[in-house]
């Protein structure tokens, strides 16, 4: 594979994969590290062929879910591999698509109305709180709240709508 | 919609800036393959390709001495630091945007590169077979060691991390001076002889590796020190602590976060 195509397998699943190890792990830098192993063993696997995505995507998945199980066992964590676990690993797969793209829209926001959101939705302050901290009103507060979720929907609008534009491509 | 209030709501509650970050996870690996990224071109002098359009001619004719002539190898890191290890095992650290070329053929006898840019050299000493950079007017030569030559408008410095090297002007090789671990000298277009300063960062290496290790020095020193790694100004609140600590970072923003945190002072680039 050449740089750039290793480039853009990073960029297509690396954000999705570690989403995805974090539900297993709970912590960012296992999560990453763990991700990283998987692609290392990927692209030395595929050093010499030229593998599709969606090869490269079932076997980064299946790596990341084995080597978060290892992680959890180490810990003294008892993971059964039943059924159950199986529809709930489906789940964490598909969500951590969606979830990568709530996070590069939530990267994307200004950093103020980012920082507010945070304050406010991952920190649990009340908006006369938040407006005290960064000495603004709380209409203000309140306007930036919904500025901020209005990007975080309007992203999933607008992707609905091309949907359904590719869908039927003649109206 | 419920499914998806759903994740924008767990996306918020564990979001965490710089985290999960794809840019940053392909540089990791690229840097643990750096081998791989230097871009290796080859080169043929003017006569060189002419003599290529010769042999074209009379190929059967020419080809052993088109296979003979010299030929230049050259190293470029284009858009980000590469490692290179050379014929004979010596290891490079090519900061972005520096080259080293080398004749591939006289290189196996004599081993000489010249350097644009600057670069770390970790060089296996053989006192058969000397080491040699050329750099602008500097001639720099191993005597067993780990150095960093950085060649930029005109002036050669050279730090020397471990080991020893006889630095001169190409001009006269005999009025060289040796550095040993430690040491620091330049040597700039209008000198002949280069001259021993005193160190000139604190940690000139750390470009290469994103490591800052400090004991007890002055905020204006460390200021410097990024300075000089990342090319930018930088100001900050207050100047009057100083720092001990190993900090590794990958970037600037990084760097000035923990440092600012380690210090509860406020770092900055500076706004022009």
């Amino acid at each position: 594979m050449t740089v750039k195509e290793i480039s853009s397998l990073y960029h297509k699943l690396y954000r999705p994969l570690c989403l995805y190890s974090f539900k297993y792990t709970k912590d960012y830098e296992a999560s990453e590290d763990i991700v990283q192993d998987c692609f290392s063993a990927f692209l030395e696997k595929a050093s010499d062929g030229r593998p599709r995505i969606g090869n490269a995507r079932a076997y980064l998945y299946s790596a990341a879910r084995n080597r978060c199980i290892d992680l959890l066992r180490a810990r003294g964590t008892e993971v059964h591999l039943s059924p159950d676990f199986d529809t709930l690993d489906n789940e964490y797969a598909e969500d951590s698509f969606e979830e990568a793209r709530v996070w590069e829209r939530l990267e994307a926001l200004p950093p103020r109305q980012r920082q507010i959101l945070l304050m406010c939705k991952r920190d649990g302050m009340a908006y006369s709180e938040i407006a005290d901290a960064l000495g603004i009103s709380i209409q203000t507060v309140k306007n930036q709240m919904s500025r901020a979720l209005k990007s975080l929907r309007y992203s999933e609008k607008t992707d609905l709508l091309m949907v359904l534009f590719l869908m039927f491509p003649v109206i | 919609m419920q499914n998806s209030n759903r994740i924008v709501e767990k996306v918020i509650s564990i979001y965490r800036a710089g985290a999960f970050d794809p840019e940053a996870g392909f540089r990791r690996y690229i840097s643990a393959v750096g081998n791989q990224t230097a871009q290796r071109t080859w080169k043929y002098s003017r006569t060189m390709a002419w003599l290529a359009a010769a042999a074209a001619v009379v190929l059967a004719i020419f080809i052993p001495i088109l296979t003979s002539g010299p030929r230049l190898v050259e190293y470029a890191a284009t858009d980000r630091n590469a490692s290179i290890v050379l014929p004979e095992g010596t290891e490079v650290m090519l900061a972005c945007g520096s080259s080293i070329s080398f004749d591939r053929k006289s290189f196996k006898t004599e081993r000489r590169v010249s350097l644009e840019g600057k670069a770390v050299f970790t060089v296996i000493h053989d006192s058969a077979r000397p080491f040699a950079v050329s750099a602008g007017k500097a001639l720099v030569r191993d005597l067993g060691t780990e150095f960093q030559i950085d060649y930029h408008d005109g002036l050669v410095e050279v730090d020397v991390f471990d080991g020893e090297v006889l630095f001169s002007g190409a001009a006269n090789p005999e009025e060289g001076i040796r550095l040993t671990g430690g040491m620091h000298a330049c040597l700039d277009s209008h000198q002949e002889v280069p001259v021993q300063t005193g160190t000139g960062v604190l940690n000139p290496k750390a470009w290469s590796d994103g490591r800052f290790v400090y004991e007890d020095a002055p905020v204006g020193l460390v200021l410097k020190d990024l300075e000089r790694c990342y090319g930018t100004v930088l100001e900050a609140s207050d100047t009057s602590a100083s720092l001990t600590g190993t900090f590794t970072a990958s970037s600037l923003d990084e760097i000035i976060r923990i440092i600012g945190i380690a210090l509860d002072i406020e770092i900055k680039p500076e706004e022009r």
